[in-house]
Order: C-alpha cells, then sequence, then structure tokens
C-alpha cells in the first residue's frame, strides 16, 4: 500500500522538526548541570545587618578588612592618605549640640539591587551575581573611574600604588589602576563562612546572612522594621541595613 | 667572464649558508632546537590532565576557571591555580622555563601589574 502524498510531508516534516531539536535537549540538560553548581544563581541575597548602638568606633573590622582582602594602606600622613583604599571605612559622626557623644558608622559597598556602579561601567567590569553581591572583576576593569563617582556611597577606591605588604596569600593582591570595593570577603562566602568583619567584629554589632530566608538573623533584623538604608532618596536598595542610625 | 660570475656566485652562497653549514657539520640540526629543561614535580607522577593537552591548552583552562570563580562563584580545586602550585612548587623552575623559552610574559604574576602570587625560590631570597 503506497503512502499518499500528504502523509508523506507530515512525517518528512516532523522528522526535519525533530532531528533539529533533538540535539538542542541535550545542551538544555548539560545548562541544567551548569546552572546547580552555580552560586551565583541561587535564591540568596546576602545582606549585612549594622548596629549602630553596639558600634563603638574601635576599627577592628577596618583593620581586619585590610588584612584578609590586602587592602592597601600606606600611611596616616597626609601624603600618604591619600593613596589609601577603603573598602570599609569607620565614619565618626560629631554633633554640634553640646554634651551629644560622637556616633561611629561603619560604611561599605551597600551592595544595591540596582547599583548605580554597574549602570556606568564601560567594560562590564562591575557586575552583580545572582546572590545580590556587586563585584569588579579587576581583569576587566580599565580603570576610567566612572563607578567612583556614581556610587552614592563613596565605596569606590582606586589602587594607585603596588601593595608591598601582603597580609593574606589566599587572596590576590590589588592589581595597580583598577576601581576596588568591599566583596562580602566573597572568598570566604564562596567557602560557607561569614565575611572577616562581621566574625571579627569584638562588640558584634554586625550580622551577616541570607534576606531572602525569613529564619537567618539579618531577616529577623530587618523585619523589626527598626532599620533604615544610607541615602533612600536615591533608590537602590542597598543590601545594608542600619540599626539606630 | 660567465666562469667568474658563476665562481662568485658559488662564493656568495657558500658564505650566506655558512652558519648552516657550520651546524651541519656539529650535528645540531640533526638534534633540533635546545628544548627547556624542565624539572617535574618529585611528589606526583600525573598532572590534572595529560602532558601534552596542559602544554597546549592550562593557559586557557585556567581563563576559563578565573571567569567561572570570579563572576559565578564556581570554585573547583581541580583545575585551581592554587592545585598547580601544590605540585610545581617553584615557579622558576618549571613555568618560567618554557615562558622565557618561547618568550611569554604573564601579567599574572608580573613584577608590575602582576597580582597573583606563585611559589618562586627568587621571590623569597
Amino acid at each position: 500500500m503506497g503512502m499518499d502524498r500528504r502523509t508523506f510531508l507530515k512525517l518528512g516534516g516532523a522528522f526535519a522538526v525533530g532531528s533539529i531539536l533533538a540535539p538542542g535537549t541535550q545542551y538544555l540538560v548539560m545548562a541544567q548541570d551548569e546552572n546547580s553548581k552555580d552560586k551565583s544563581k541561587s535564591k540568596t541575597r546576602w545582606a549585612m545587618a549594622v548596629d549602630l548602638d553596639k558600634c563603638t568606633g574601635c576599627k577592628v573590622c577596618e583593620n581586619v578588612c585590610r588584612e584578609e582582602n590586602n587592602v592597601p594602606f600606606y600611611g596616616d600622613s597626609a601624603d600618604e592618605k591619600r593613596y589609601n583604599a577603603y573598602w570599609l571605612r569607620v565614619a565618626d559622626i560629631e554633633s554640634e549640640l553640646p554634651g551629644a557623644e560622637t556616633r561611629h558608622m561603619p560604611i561599605m559597598c551597600q551592595h544595591c539591587d540596582d547599583a548605580p556602579c554597574i549602570e556606568v561601567c564601560v567594560t562590564k567590569a562591575s557586575f552583580k551575581r545572582d546572590d545580590g553581591i556587586v563585584l569588579v572583576d579587576e581583569h576587566r576593569c580599565i580603570g576610567c573611574r566612572y563607578c567612583v563617582y556614581a556610587c552614592p556611597y563613596k565605596a569606590r577606591s582606586i589602587i594607585f600604588k603596588k601593595n608591598e605588604n601582603v597580609t593574606n596569600p589566599n587572596v590576590p593582591a590589588m592589581m595597580v589602576g583598577v576601581a576596588t570595593k568591599c566583596s562580602f570577603c566573597v572568598q570566604r562566602i564562596d567557602q560557607g563562612k561569614k565575611p572577616a568583619c562581621v566574625e571579627k567584629c569584638p562588640h558584634e554589632a554586625l550580622t551577616f546572612g541570607n534576606m531572602n530566608d525569613p529564619n537567618s538573623e539579618v531577616a529577623k533584623i530587618i523585619a523589626t522594621g527598626n532599620v533604615k538604608v544610607l541615602r533612600p532618596e536615591k533608590r537602590v536598595g542597598p543590601g545594608v541595613f542600619y540599626k539606630g542610625l | 667572464m660567465k666562469i667568474k660570475a658563476i665562481g662568485a656566485f658559488l662564493i656568495f652562497a657558500i658564505v650566506l649558508a655558512s652558519p648552516f653549514l657550520v651546524a651541519l657539520a656539529n650535528g645540531e640540526i640533526l638534534k633540533g632546537a635546545p628544548q627547556p629543561k624542565l624539572e617535574l614535580p618529585k611528589n606526583a607522577t600525573k598532572c590534572v590532565e595529560d602532558t601534552e593537552y596542559m602544554a597546549a591548552n592550562h593557559m586557557n583552562i585556567l581563563k576559563e576557571e578565573r571567569e567561572q570563580a570570579v563572576r559565578r562563584g564556581i570554585r573547583t580545586k581541580k583545575h585551581s591555580l592554587k592545585n598547580c602550585f601544590t605540585c610545581h612548587t617553584d615557579k622558576s623552575k618549571f613555568c618560567d622555563r618554557c615562558h622565557t623559552y618561547a618568550g611569554v610574559q604573564p601579567t599574572c604574576f608580573a613584577e608590575v601589574g602582576g597580582c597573583h602570587y606563585a611559589p618562586t625560590s627568587k621571590k623569597q631570597e
């Protein structure tokens, strides 16, 4: 019995479509495997909560940050000060009112949801991982400094001189002439640890965790509604929350 | 006249080919160019991939590893730079010998602009 023309064309078409699509499904499966390993494609949103009532301005976090991430520090004199890079700086807030005490506030990269530094980056060196961490790919950065000016928190520094004083050999030294900033100690997070400043803070003023997990400490602190973000009018959605601001 | 010209050409050709002829007489041509001598690690017998593949593609592996680690947070041990240096404990006796031979200067470890550390005896001195 012969096949009529209609059936023949139908079968031929189905065969052609199938042969085009079949190899593609293999790649779909591969892509799924890849993504399951991808830490940046998780439902995590790393965030930090700072309790300003507990902060005494001891600057332990600043020094610990330098030691962990090899952030260059050249000295306190006016000439050397210009070159110092800051990933985390403790701001001293003085009041003009008589008798008012000086408050201290650790300020680092706020890891914004809509980070202006990423928008202005011309080489896509600044990027955001899906777990909320904003990073600089120093291999790609050309040092144009757009991001330094775009950041509302002054969180970024340019590395002007080579850092001779390398304290943590597990972290690469910083490239000269590129923008750097707080990475929430991404190398520690990928190992399942907390950022160095959070771990070493002697007053437990810093809390770190997954904002999207309602059982995490950070989420509980944010849920109290007692926290504020810096410069909310910029509407960048910072990932660092300040209690007692 | 013709003979003079041919003679002059022959002398010129011999002078031109003299380095080649000397090398042929020494036997250097048959031996081939001098190869860089690499100091292989004593505590390990096998690299993470085949030797030939590594020699040709180690830079691509490292670049891919870098891209994955920096941009996606996938940090594997097998192809990491750190894992290289667990066996190749002296960069100047393994990596640098081939790099110098081939005239390659990876900026990763360069004096100026380099950020990554390598176990090198030169640095410890």
